[in-house]
């Protein structure tokens, strides 16, 4: 999916699970394997995109990576776009254009049949619907245009009676302009391949106070130039319906409360599952954000403490590297916290990392200024590293805090003897 | 079926073409000459004169002899534009009922599409006569920078004449047709089109039969007519010094200066130096006084330097509008007249980095395309197509007097652009859509091409009702515009009628009257 050869999938094509996938090869985040239940080879994407309990963005993510990884495979398109953007034609089954024909114009049923069938599929991605190679060149693009311009501009059937043709043949030329326009502008082609290869960006709510598109204000706001409004077309190509919007934000409710009741039980790892699902739901309200932030806290300083005691336990088993490797991951969820810096501190001291165990030294001094023993290590690592003036700063420090500390006081002599040997 | 004649209608000079063997050919007059002189004349005897005929009794008859009208059409009675062409031209021009520019000769007023008619048809009756058959379509090309109104009157020029006109295009753009028609290559031309009354400039791309417009600039007052005038006040200003007698009230004595100098022009785009002789110039107490005259090639070039240099502007910013740089300009072909001057040929030779193509005829090429895009268009032979844009934004004005752009300047047509507005005041019951043409963020800046009111939109605060505005242009140019209320669907549209033109009644009555007169032959 990565290459922008491949267009976006069609709304309707139906994403399933390949066999012979582990799913407990897999790290899943709650959500994502909610998102993974509901793939079932029926569903097509665009339901999925409404009901998989993330934004329509995270899931064009997710599926996106587990195609890659050969966990989701798509089935063929029905119809148009098929995913070898070089056929121009509708490929493998002609559109049902029975009803477009008409008596009556000077078109022959083949002119007629080739207008409808082109009309019928000008949804495809621009690349497509010129027939041209996503790695095409400007003059291929160009070329691309001639062609289809010699075939569907208005003036090809000047004169002729063309009945309701007339206006189909200036929606596809208008259509074909628009293609070529934005792919021969390096900016906005570089903003399509980017749609394609990753999702379409979020959409804005489309609540009423939010309706920015719409309110121009009679108008001191300029309208939107052709290339911005051609883009925000192609992003518009998913549109909630407003039914589906509201059960989303009723099940983003009952998750919040559900996350609630967790948090007060003190399972915070409960309660960050839960209200991820809600803003997953209902990614346009605040609150569950600001909640998603508490819990978040809270589940980091417990697995913080979880990895601690876990450390702990290596130390005891003599496993120094696993302790040190803990330590860093509690550190990445709570970097500033004084007890872990320190005990980090003092292991990398034991394992000779001088400049990480400076670091962290350094890091419990700032948390915890009025703490002696912090002082006390770093000047013990500024002495390894050959630093002896800091040292001794550090060491007078600790000794301001903390007068009759006797280790602090050695660790001091211990610097005042190197200097007396040499 | 009949064949299109494609007809340039020129402001000094008209030209007729026609597809003969697949190829463009330009019908020359009765009198052997391929271009006529775009002028109309009543004599003394009332009878009415065309083309070569009008101009050989100029100088004798200078106040009933239209010339150079293409300078007024489409034209508001009140534009500096216009009051500028009033002080140089020797017939009369008078304020029309639609505040347009009309011209009175031997007592008679004549609308400019009128004017514009009677030449059209003189180049409808030079291809009849050629073809020995009835022509009844055609198409006219105008000025890439003419707007709206401009192309409206002479559409209704083409009416008054007896031909229905499939289509106007612009000049450098027929020219680029011409240009390009068996042309094999892929490739980007550049026409500077300087003609007698109007300089335009486009940037075109070719390519398997397909001609691109790119961008288009220019100055639709801004010609040879102008190097004339130049070279005519020089004259003037160096008989009073050498006689002291100023001819500038003297319309005889003017318009031999006028030849004269427009003589003398083009002998300097050959000789370096040349000689104005009027013998009897004048006539005063001290007896005859003669006007003689060395002018040298460079006096005309220091009298016309800022003009040339002013183009040049509008070519930089064509460039730039196409997205390219001079250098990426493949061609650079040079259409009008005035193109001849050595000095306009060195200055768009230094810009572009090349000399300019030297395989069409710059009188003729335009009225050549202006065929092929007639050929296009009328039979099933369609070898070429034309991808034309619109040379003006187009767009309404807001309440607050700005201009907000719907259809940017340059864009393919035909075309279709939509944009939602809203009210400015609570409970607003209607909205006056106003549609202008032109590039100024001040809307009044801008031309007006009409308005219209949506009403009964439903009571609500401002800010709350939705209006999408939505224009079309069609591939033959026409514009309309809607304006539909979102929540009631009611809808309000106009097919934009430029403002200035000619009622319906008004082209009819003017077919009628001139279907009366049997203009004599142009030419010997």
């Amino acid at each position: 999916m990565r290459t922008a050869a491949q267009p976006v999938p069609e709304q309707q094509q139906k994403p399933q699970l390949s066999s012979g996938w582990d799913p407990s090869s897999f790290q899943l985040t709650p959500a994502e394997g909610f998102l993974l239940s509901r793939i079932d080879g029926q569903t097509p994407l665009e339901q999925l995109r409404l009901i998989g309990g993330i934004p329509p963005e995270e899931v064009d993510r997710c599926l996106e990576r587990w195609v890659t990884d050969g966990i989701v495979v798509f089935e063929a398109p029905e119809s148009s776009g098929d995913a070898g953007a070089a056929n121009p034609e509708v490929s493998g089954t002609t559109v049902d254009v029975s009803d477009g024909f008409e008596t009556g114009t000077d078109l022959s049923r083949d002119e007629q049949q080739r207008i409808l069938e082109f009309e019928a599929s000008l949804d495809r991605p621009y690349y497509a619907l010129l027939g041209i190679e996503a790695s095409a060149d400007t003059r291929a693009i160009k070329r691309a245009y001639f062609k289809l311009s010699r075939e569907f501009h208005p003036d090809r059937h000047f004169g002729r009676n063309l009945g309701s043709f007339a206006p189909r043949l200036e929606t596809i030329f208008m259509k074909i302009v628009e293609a070529y326009e934005l792919l021969s502008d390096p900016a906005t082609r570089a903003e399509i391949e980017r749609s394609m290869s990753q999702a379409p960006p979020p959409e804005t709510p489309p609540e009423p106070t939010c309706d920015a598109a719409g309110q121009a204000a009679a108008s001191p706001e300029p309208p939107v130039d052709t290339k911005r409004a051609a883009l925000d077309r192609l992003r518009r190509h998913f549109r909630i319906p407003e039914e589906v919007l509201a059960e989303r934000r009723f099940r983003a409710k009952q998750f919040h409360q559900s996350a609630k009741a967790s948090a007060h039980r003190g399972n915070w790892k409960e309660a960050g599952a839960s209200i991820r699902l809600a803003i997953a739901f209902d990614p346009w309200d605040d609150e569950y954000k600001r909640s998603f932030a508490e819990v978040q806290a809270r589940v980091h300083q417990v697995r913080a403490t979880e990895l601690l005691t876990e450390a702990d336990a290596s130390l005891d088993a003599k496993s120094q590297q696993d302790a040190m490797r803990m330590y860093e991951e509690a550190l990445s969820y709570r970097p500033c916290d004084p007890e872990i810096n320190a005990k980090a501190a003092s292991l990398a001291l034991d394992l000779g990392e001088f400049e990480a165990a400076r670091e962290y030294a350094d890091a419990a001094c700032n948390a915890q200024p009025a703490c002696a023993e912090h002082y006390r290590t770093l000047g013990k690592i500024l002495r390894r590293m050959g630093l002896r003036e800091k040292a001794r700063e550090a060491l007078n420090q600790s000794l301001t805090i903390a007068p009759g500390d006797v280790e602090t006081k050695s660790e001091m002599a211990a610097l005042m003897r190197t200097r007396s040997v040499r | 079926m009949s064949r299109v004649i494609g007809i340039d209608l020129g402001t000094t000079n008209s030209c007729v073409s026609i597809i003969d063997g697949g190829k463009p050919v330009v019908i020359p007059n009765t009198g052997g000459y391929k271009t006529s002189p775009s002028m109309f004349a009543i004599s003394q005897d009332g009878k009415r004169l065309v083309g070569h005929l009008a101009k050989r009794q100029a100088i004798t008859n200078a106040v009933n002899t239209v010339s150079s009208s293409k300078r007024l059409i489409g034209r508001r009675f009140d534009s500096p534009e216009l009051k500028r062409a009033a002080e140089y031209f020797p017939y009369e021009i008078v304020r029309g009922e639609n505040d347009d520019a009309r011209i009175v000769i031997s007592e008679k007023t004549f609308t400019c599409p009128e004017i514009a008619g009677i030449i059209v048809r003189e180049m409808k009756r030079v291809a009849e006569e050629y073809l020995g058959e009835p022509v009844s379509e055609c198409v006219i090309t105008v000025p890439a920078y003419f707007n709206d109104t401009q192309r409206q009157c002479t559409k209704d020029a083409g009416r008054i004449a007896g031909l229905e006109v499939l289509r106007i295009i612009n000049e450098p753009t027929a020219a680029a047709l011409a240009y390009g028609l068996g042309r094999e290559q892929e490739e980007k031309i550049a026409v500077y089109d300087l003609g007698g009354g109007t300089f335009d400039i486009s940037i075109l791309e070719l390519g398997d039969g397909v001609v691109e417009v790119l961008a288009t600039a220019g100055n639709t007052f801004l010609g040879g007519d102008d190097f004339d005038r130049r070279l005519a006040e020089y004259i003037l200003h160096e008989f009073k010094d050498a006689e002291g007698v100023d001819l500038s009230g003297d319309l005889m004595a003017m318009q031999r200066i006028k030849d004269a100098a427009e003589k003398a022009k083009c002998d300097l785009s050959s000789l370096n130096t040349t000689e104005i002789n009027l013998p009897f110039i004048a006539n005063d107490a001290d007896g005859a006084r003669h006007l003689n005259l060395e002018v040298s090639r460079e006096t005309l070039e220091g009298l016309v330097v800022d003009i040339v240099k002013g183009t040049l502007k509008s070519v930089e910013q064509c460039v730039n509008d196409a997205g390219l740089s001079p250098a990426d300009v493949d061609h650079v072909v040079l259409v009008g007249g005035q193109t001849r001057m050595p000095m306009v040929q060195a200055s768009v030779s230094e810009f572009f980095g090349q000399r300019p193509h030297k395989g069409v005829n710059p009188d003729e090429v335009v009225a050549m395309g202006a065929a092929i895009q007639g050929s296009v268009l009328a039979s099933d032979d369609r070898d070429m197509l034309l991808l034309d844009v619109t040379p003006f934004s187009l767009g309404i004005a807001t309440f607050d007097g700005h201009f907000a752009k719907l259809i940017d300047r340059n864009t393919t047509v035909p075309a279709r652009k939509s944009h939602i507005f809203t009210t400015t005041r609570d409970d607003q019951s209607a909205v006056k859509i106003r549609v202008l043409q032109g590039d100024s963020n001040v809307a009044t800046d801008n031309h007006l091409l009409g308005e219209f009111v949506l009403a009964d939109i439903p009571q609500a605060s401002k800010g709350v009702p939705e209006v999408e505005v939505a224009f079309d242009i069609d591939a033959n140019g026409i514009v309309s515009v809607s304006a539909r209320d979102l929540a009631t669907g009611k809808e309000q549209s106009i097919t934009v009628n430029a403002t200035g033109t000619l009622s319906e009644e008004e082209i009819e009555r003017i077919i009628r009257d001139n279907e009366s007169y049997d203009l004599p032959t142009a030419g010997k």
